[in-house]
């Protein structure tokens, strides 16, 4: 009784013939009682159409009455087609998502290799939502390996529903340590020295003199001449030392800078249309909840609201809702001041930016229109560092000799 | 009452064969017949079976009758009685009831 048992009542008033039928065909029923005028017994599911047929042949009209094992749980759940939808969905679904990718673990912690991995990744067609068996992950880890300079070493692995990725990062080799090695200070502006704090090296400008961009204006090779007088006459004897130049050389420089602003220029402007897309996130896989992507161009505002997490378990579902305002790139026609204001305030974010190390001693704008729009030169006279450290290259045939002079460095860095 | 012979071919024969009933009683509560060629009755309180060379009536309180196999039938209930009636004497019973 595999399936089941049904009860049946059979109303009737002699049974003899029929039992005797059941007898004959070897029916396999249990719990036969007579009451009155009615005949009770159960048939298993599989015999239940050899009675029913053998009753009918006698005369007879059986009668179901109640179901017991697993068809009355079949029935019970054939009421309930709720239940049979959610099961094959939940088979279907089971069978889907064991093959999709759902999440994307990355191991790293630098935030700038992970976003550069999942760039790679998706570029690839390895994102959430993509069929997993069609990924071939040996080729994903060579791609991860060739387009990322970060990268040493990478291993893709499934884990359930997902992928892992390991990344080995590279380690960029020291540059090798300059402090102790020598170098000139060399002028990086055309300019007069004002000012000289030196500790290390051999000046060879004087303070006031001026300096071409290029000059040595502290050298980091000394030689020292000793002369002694013997029977022979005078003997020079040339010492040469190789040093790390420290020093600061501040000085006055005239920098040149020009702006342009043309007359016709684009300019973004808003619309005043606002849209909101939102997403439902399951995992790493992002599902749109509209069904239309609407075109042009707007300015984003990312808004992520995660379900509340219960017992410390943060559930792997939220929704993300992205704002949308957008905006039209529209052709401008400046007149003059409205240019020269744009090219001045393109000046000013200038010497906010890359003139903050010098002071601004003098300052002369000059501005020249043309048919396409304005022109601005703004002279500037700053105050500030002159020189820049330049290491150089100590001569191989001196090597012999530098043996020595290497050691008396490190001594002196090491004082410093 | 029929006479039973000491040494009857026939019952040998079927004794060998197992044509004969088998009854098995478990306690009040099963009785297991095999061999079984007809059901009669099946109420209640009384079940009439009947084999090769008997006509079993059991009789008590609750009784149910199934098969599980072929020639074979459970009585399970409250089984109070056990009356087996020679299928010969059975006839001539009839026959005094006949006439």
């Amino acid at each position: 009784m595999t399936l089941g048992s049904i009860e049946y009542n059979i109303y009737g008033e002699n049974f003899s013939r029929l039992l005797s039928a059941f007898t004959k065909e070897k029916l396999i029923y249990s719990t036969l009682h007579e009451t009155d005028d009615c005949l009770t017994l159960t048939i298993s599911f599989e015999h239940s159409f050899q009675f029913e047929k053998i009753c009918r042949k006698e005369g007879f009209e059986p009668k179901r009455i109640a179901y017991h094992g697993m068809l009355k749980f079949y029935r019970s759940i054939f009421k309930r087609p709720g239940l049979i939808i959610g099961a094959v969905l939940s088979v279907l679904l089971m069978a889907y998502y064991s093959n999709v990718i759902l999440t994307i673990t990355v191991d790293t912690d630098n935030d700038v290799v992970y976003g550069k991995v999942i760039d790679v990744l998706n570029s690839d067609g390895v994102k959430a939502g993509a069929y997993l068996p069609d990924i071939d992950l040996v080729l994903e880890e060579r791609s991860l390996k060739r387009q990322i300079d970060e990268v040493a070493w990478a291993g893709i692995s499934r884990t359930g529903s997902g992928i892992a990725v390991d990344i080995i990062e590279t380690i960029e080799p020291d540059r090798g340590v300059t402090v102790g090695m020598p170098c000139h200070l060399v002028a990086c502006e055309d300019g007069v020295i004002e000012e000289i704090e030196l500790i290390d090296g051999q000046l060879m400008k004087c303070l006031g003199s001026g300096v071409t961009k290029g000059d040595i204006v502290v050298s980091g090779k000394i030689v020292s001449e000793e002369s002694e007088w013997s029977e022979k006459g005078e003997v020079v004897t040339s010492k040469t030392r190789y040093v790390r130049s420290i020093g600061k050389i501040r000085g006055t420089f005239i920098r040149t800078m020009v702006f342009e602003q043309p007359f016709d220029t684009e300019e973004k402007v808003l619309t005043g249309k606002k849209k909101k897309l939102s997403y439902l996130e399951i995992f790493s896989a992002r599902i749109p909840l509209s069904a239309k992507i609407p075109e042009g161009y707007f300015e984003t505002e990312k808004e992520e609201k995660h379900f509340p997490e219960i017992c410390g378990f943060m559930l792997p579902m939220g929704f993300t809702e992205i704002n949308l305002r957008e905006f039209d790139i529209r052709s401008q026609i400046l007149d003059k001041d409205e240019a020269l204001s744009r090219a001045e305030k393109s000046a000013y974010r200038y010497e906010q930016n890359f003139l903050t190390n010098y002071e601004i001693r003098n300052r002369t704008a000059e501005s020249d229109f043309t048919e396409d729009g304005v022109r601005l030169t703004v002279t500037y006279e700053l105050y500030g560092d002159l020189c820049k450290e330049s290491d150089f290259f100590i001569p191989k045939y001196i090597v012999p000799e530098l043996e020595i002079v290497q050691k008396e460095n490190v001594q002196d860095s090491e004082n410093y | 009452m029929a006479k039973i012979p000491g040494i009857s071919f026939f019952g040998k024969t079927r004794e060998l064969m197992y044509l004969q009933s088998y009854i098995s009683i478990n306690d009040n509560t099963s009785a297991l017949v095999e061999n079984c060629r007809q059901i009669y009755e099946c109420t209640e309180v009384c079940v009439r079976l009947l084999t090769g060379s008997f006509e079993i009536e059991l009789w008590g309180s609750g009784l149910m009758l199934s098969s599980y196999a072929e020639n074979s039938v459970e009585v399970r209930g409250t089984i109070e009685q056990v009356k087996l009636v020679s299928r010969g004497n059975r006839r001539d019973r009839n026959d005094i009831g006949k006439y």
